[in-house]
């Protein structure tokens, strides 16, 4: 079997039992693998109404037949369960060397049912697969954690994936690590992994991933590696500058959320740009498993060094909380990566939170001895960020995210969040086409899940205007197909920016021996996407939920290089739905399902057009 | 050939079946490149030189030495996989040296003069690679008889306390025992083995290079290689002269040295200094290939032994790569085999990429390691410092 391993290794936490089954590689390939494939196994598997953090849900660990590949970036796994945060499909992505490692051992994917009675670890050595207590890393940080599973793994080669403190109290905000530095970031996954008390998972494996077409694979890889290099954003930017090239880049376009969306241009980004990063904090770059663009930074700053930050969290703790202090972001990011908060979430309900306060929702008396929540203070996104990761004092209502925080108040319009998931850090306002796919994205506001700034701010492929919404519908669709197709093979969407869908068909088919072209490709993504729209539909979703804060559709940007515009969401859904095969009220229609070939999978039962 | 059973269930295949399956659906002697082209291998036995590394022990701790930072298993080789090793290369018309070497001394292996006498029966011309402190009397007039044609010794200074600082091991008595091979050499008359040095220029001992070479005159040296160091620890990776540009002084202290060479006789092989466009791989262009001492078959040194090397400051895991072990294959098997086969056209050819000057190798996580290059050749050549003719072995 090529490309794919051909196993599924399964653990039923509640009774210990551990086994493994042969991938359905007929299903596989329909799915590819990763987000599409564990998307669809988890619709078949788990009734739709399970309560996300109760031993009935299911937790996917999921590669792509191409991660552990030799093609660039084979780093990708996906973390799939039913979200603790808003009940949508949860599928979250990280990098690093753990994905690969999984399928170095023997695994396409590892599924975790059940509920331990007490911490648990599970160790995977090739086909050893043990279940073991994890009682003295309960309570610990991801790096002490990290270090001690290492060391009773016995083989400091082994890779590491876990969750901090805040998995374990179940905060919504919570992530599952890995390799120290890595996130599965969003939607929640790491309360998952606490609520049914699974600490960590190590693994080695000793095998490689065998290919259909080696010669193939290497003219493959050789062209888009190319590709890759010449470049202007992965062959130099991002290789730079890390994700936080885009700094300087969005805020100069004026969609640089700040305060907690209240403005879109953050006057002193400057200091907390990749450029600043480089200069002054950057101590090496930190890649993932075969990756030739390194975007991943590696920081020190007094007495704390570590991975990242990233673009999307020097804008969550720095402008959406008004910070320029840029030694204080990257300390919040360490707090997050070693109490395992998802950096957008945490900094996201922090800068909700400072909004909060400073409208006098949110008392001082609350504050329980910590620092004002005000805008600007670099204190608060440090202190917060560790309540939120003890749930201590503030820190415990914190963990539930900005949605349920500023619901708590009485005024949920004050979480700048689709389906409860925060945005992150591109105004839609004027990213017109942004908006549509944040609104419409299957696990909430969300940048991964179609990645429309590329075309309309840096034009790529191509420049469209991004004030109108004309043309836009077909880009999300577009976008959102592709990055789902991406997410299914295993590999960075980031390498989308220099490659295209036929080269995406070219590795899977070359690695597989299935042959493929980019239509087909396209049309993968389009299956998943709709398996997890109907994922949602069947848990109460609707089209009024795919919307917008209302800041962003009434209130215009007050200032700055795109003062005056709202988004104009209800232009261009209708036209989206349209193009997706759906009805008007975003349900997709019978011929669609068809079409998709999904007629025959056993999918949750949703209302049908 | 074993026939396999195509409704062979994959989990229930042995290993050598599924490499049998792997070769024969896979590992075709074709090189499909691109639309356009295809490569057919033609294989033969054309090997004209083998590196075998009959120990990787030492008996001392150079601090440049690959040896400070492996882990690996060290041992001596069988007689009998010599034995083996000297079968195999029968079939091999073209063979013109074997050089005995590796990443340790070949003097050091307790049946070295036994050895010797195996090799000598099969006529090829030998070459030993040494650090010089075991060439006493019995085992020189072993390397006398034998069809030895040159003693390449490690010497880089001519200052007791440097070289001591360097080899941990006394200057003048190593000097004292070449005096020794010079003149029993001599006294049978014979012109061979030609007596050489190598010398590893570092920033510590460049200043001594041009004494060195007067030192290698008075001795009777013929030729005196002169390579850089690839550095196998941050420490000492302080201690390289080459980079955008040959350290200034050190171009001066060269220069001296070569003429004095000229004056002298001596013929001295120049590195590299600079990272050029030029590549070519020693060993590949010729016809080489490299036999550990439990018997695993490397194309050069640089991927004879799991380690580290520091190439521009960076950090990179060496994997081992063995294209065979002589215990399970034929040398002429492996020699032939497609994989060793691809793998010498690409690096002969030069189709893989250039690391060392790549915009993106600080962080490229494929330069990390020799596993695999960008254009998913594997091992990776791409960072290599011999095929920049800055590092140097004879």
């Amino acid at each position: 079997m090529a490309g794919y391993v051909g196993k599924i290794l399964r653990v039923n936490l509640s009774s210990g039992e551990i086994s493994k089954e042969d991938l359905d590689l007929a299903k596989a390939k329909k799915f590819f693998g990763g987000r599409g494939l564990a998307g669809m196994m988890l619709s078949e598997e788990i009734a739709h109404d399970v309560d996300p953090l109760g031993p009935d849900n299911k937790i996917f660990f999921a590669t792509g037949p191409l991660t552990g590949a030799p093609v660039p970036t084979g780093s990708r796994y996906m973390v799939v369960t039913k979200s603790p945060l808003n009940n949508t499909i949860a599928s979250s992505n990280s990098g690093g060397y753990w994905g690969p490692e999984l399928k170095f051992a023997g695994y396409d994917m590892l599924v975790v049912e059940g509920k331990a009675d007490k911490p648990t670890a599970i160790f995977i050595k090739d086909d050893e697969v043990e279940l073991r207590s994890a009682e003295n890393v309960w309570g610990k940080v991801t790096s002490e954690t990290t270090k001690t599973l290492l060391e009773e793994f016995g083989d400091p080669k082994a890779k590491v994936m876990c969750i901090g403190p805040a998995g374990e109290k179940l905060s919504l905000n919570a992530c599952v690590m890995n390799d120290l530095f890595r996130a599965a970031g969003r939607t929640g996954v790491g309360a998952v992994m606490g609520s049914k008390n699974l600490k960590a998972v190590v693994v080695k494996g000793s095998s490689k991933v065998e290919l259909a077409d080696p010669d193939k694979v290497k003219e493959v890889l050789s062209n888009t590696t190319k590709k890759i290099r010449e470049n202007g954003l992965t062959g130099q930017g991002l290789p730079t500058y890390g994700t936080a090239l885009l700094v300087n880049v969005i805020n100069e376009s004026g969609v640089y959320p700040t305060n907690n969306f209240q403005q879109a241009y953050f006057p002193t980004a400057e200091k907390t740009s990749g450029e600043t990063l480089a200069e002054k904090y950057l101590v090496k770059k930190d890649p993932c498993y075969r990756c030739p663009i390194a975007c991943g930074r590696y920081c020190k700053v007094d007495d704390v060094e570590g991975g990242g930050p990233e673009y999307e969290t020097i804008w969550a703790y720095g402008a959406d909380c008004g910070v320029d202090d840029l030694g204080a972001i990257i300390k919040a990011n360490y707090f997050c990566n070693e109490y395992g908060l998802d950096t957008i979430a945490a900094g996201c309900t922090i800068a909700a939170a400072m909004e909060l306060y400073e409208k006098g929702y949110i008392k001082e008396e609350e504050l329980a001895g910590g620092p004002e929540l005000k805008f600007g203070s670099s204190e608060a996104i440090q202190y917060y960020t560790k309540a939120m990761g003890l749930s201590e004092g503030l820190g415990a209502k914190l963990a539930w995210g900005s949605y349920r925080l500023t619901e708590s108040y009485g005024v949920p319009e004050l979480s700048m969040s689709v389906k409860k998931q925060d945005m992150p850090a591109y105004d839609p306002r004027a990213i017109q086409g942004m908006g549509l796919q944040y609104a419409t994205a299957n696990r909430g506001g969300c940048h991964v899940r179609g990645y429309l700034v590329a075309p309309e701010i840096a034009g790529i492929p191509e420049k469209l205007d991004r004030f109108t919404m004309e043309g836009k519908a077909s880009w999300a669709k577009l976008f959102q197909d592709l990055f789902a197709a991406i997410d299914s093979l295993g590999l960075c969407i980031f390498t989308s920016f220099a490659l295209g869908a036929d080269d995406y068909a070219a590795m899977f088919s070359a690695a597989t021996g299935e042959e493929i072209t980019g239509a087909d490709l396209m049309k993968v993504g389009d299956r998943v996407w709709n398996v997890e729209k109907i994922f949602n539909l069947a848990n109460g979703y609707t089209k009024a939920d795919d919307t917008l804060p209302k800041r962003l559709l009434e209130e215009p940007i007050p200032e700055g290089p795109s003062q005056g515009h709202v988004n104009k969401l209800a232009e261009a859904l209708p036209e989206y739905y349209k193009i997706r095969g759906w009805d008007e009220e975003g349900v997709p229609t019978e011929e669609k399902l068809a079409e998709l070939g999904l007629a025959v999978e056993k999918l949750p039962r949703f209302k049908l057009a | 050939m074993r026939c396999v059973p195509f409704h062979y269930h994959r989990t229930s295949l042995h290993r050598g079946e599924v490499l049998y399956l792997r070769q024969v659906l896979f590992l075709t002697y074709v090189i499909r490149q691109g639309e356009e082209f295809e490569v057919k291998l033609n294989p033969q036995n054309n090997l004209r030189k083998l590196y075998l590394e009959i120990t990787n022990r030492c008996n001392l701790k150079c601090k440049m030495c690959y040896r400070q930072v492996w882990e690996q298993e060290i041992g001596y080789m069988a007689l009998d996989m010599v034995q083996r090793i000297i079968d195999h290369l029968k079939v091999f018309p073209k063979l013109e040296k074997i050089v005995l070497g590796g990443i340790g001394e070949p003097t050091y292996h307790p049946q070295f003069i036994k050895i010797m006498k195996e090799l000598q029966k099969t006529g090829i011309p030998l070459a030993l690679t040494t650090n010089g402190t075991l060439l006493e009397n019995q085992l020189i007039q072993t390397l006398l008889s034998a069809n030895v044609q040159e003693v390449i010794v490690s010497v880089d200074s001519s200052s007791e306390a440097d070289f001591q600082n360097i080899r941990s091991t006394e200057l003048s008595a190593i000097l004292e025992k070449q005096k020794n091979m010079v003149s029993l050499k001599k006294a049978r008359k014979q012109a061979f083995p030609r007596l050489s040095w190598e010398f590893v220029a570092m920033k510590t001992n460049f200043r001594s290079l041009p004494q060195v070479v007067r030192r290698a005159a008075e001795i009777g040296v013929s030729a005196i290689y002169v390579t850089h160091l690839i550095p196998v620890s941050e420490e000492n990776a302080q201690e390289i002269l080459y980079g955008d540009t040959l350290v200034p002084e050190a171009e001066k202290y060269f220069h001296m040295a070569y003429n004095t060479g000229h004056a002298k006789g001596i013929k001295i092989m120049r590195p590299q200094n600079v990272l050029k466009t030029d590549r070519s791989c020693r060993f590949i262009d010729n016809y080489s290939t490299v036999i550990s001492w439990d018997g695993e078959v490397s194309p050069c040194y640089r991927l004879l032994h799991p380690c580290q090397e520091v190439v521009f400051g960076r950090k990179k895991r060496l994997i081992k790569k063995s294209f065979g072990n002589i215990k399970d294959m034929t040398l002429e098997d492996i020699w032939q085999s497609p994989e060793y086969m691809k793998f010498r056209y690409f690096v002969k050819y030069n189709m893989y990429p250039s690391c060392t000057d790549c915009d993106l190798v600080d962080g490229c996580d494929l330069a990390a390691d020799s596993e695999l290059d960008c254009m998913g050749y594997s091992p990776a050549c791409g960072d290599c410092l011999w095929a920049r003719g800055i590092i140097f072995c004879p």
